[in-house]
């Protein structure tokens, strides 16, 4: 039986062709994609790059849990999400994920489902870098209210 | 007593990538936060406070137990995408 959901924490430079070929099924006619990138602009500072940090086992397990509820919410879907560790300029991406699915809609909702559950609970965290040489950690959710 | 290693990650980094504290045998998740504040200093107590103790496969409750061989990690409130 085929994997229909895969995750990881990674130092590679992600591929989206890995994504498409991974959730790509003959019964599935679409395939939604998000990709996430490093923005040269945050609340009105000139950005140069991002530190990626992340609890990779923590972080792969929560990207399982988060595919495994989206499944349940939107049955027959596959998942592939790679999430970056590590330093980005600006335009390099930080996060792939592709959700494919039967029919369009359950592609789009499960795909849009999967990025703002990983933005609220899984153990990742990025730190700025502006022009002027300073650096910081950007706030989030806490855990202990997820 | 113990002495707790604890793996930082995000902003807990500008303390090192680890910090060493030392607790009572069969200290709670409570306590063990506590005694970070006391380490870390009491003006980054909203830090510790919003960040959750872990080991390497779950987030631990306030009341759980720690043991010295518990490999420790401390998140503070997440922002990954």
């Amino acid at each position: 039986m085929r994997e229909t959901i895969h995750v990881q924490v990674t130092t590679d430079e992600l591929d989206i062709n890995k994504a498409i070929a991974f959730v790509a099924s003959p019964a599935h006619g679409a395939i939604d994609t998000f990709i996430g990138a490093v923005r040269n602009e945050h609340a009105g500072k000139d950005v140069t790059g991002l530190t990626y940090d992340a609890h990779k086992e923590l972080a792969e397990k929560s990207f399982t849990e988060i595919c495994t509820e989206a499944q349940k919410r939107w049955p027959e879907t596959h998942y592939y999400v790679d999430h970056f560790q590590g330093e980005l300029k600006v335009s390099e991406v930080s996060i792939i994920i592709a959700v494919s699915s039967p029919h369009r809609e359950e592609s789009f909702d499960a795909c849009r489902f999967v990025i703002e559950e990983i933005k609220k609970s899984s153990p990742v965290w990025k730190k700025e870098h502006y022009v002027d040489s300073v650096s910081t950690w950007l706030p989030g959710h806490s855990l202990r209210s997820a | 007593m113990n002495t707790l290693t604890i793996k930082c990650f995000g902003a807990f980094r500008q303390f090192g990538d680890i910090i060493t504290i030392d607790t009572p045998n069969n200290s709670s998740v409570s306590q063990v936060r506590e005694a970070l504040v006391r380490h870390i200093g009491l003006e980054h107590k909203p830090l510790v406070e919003d960040a959750v103790l872990a080991n390497d496969s779950e987030i631990l409750t306030e009341a759980a137990i720690i043991e010295s061989s518990t490999k420790l990690s401390i998140l503070p409130p997440v922002c990954g995408g």
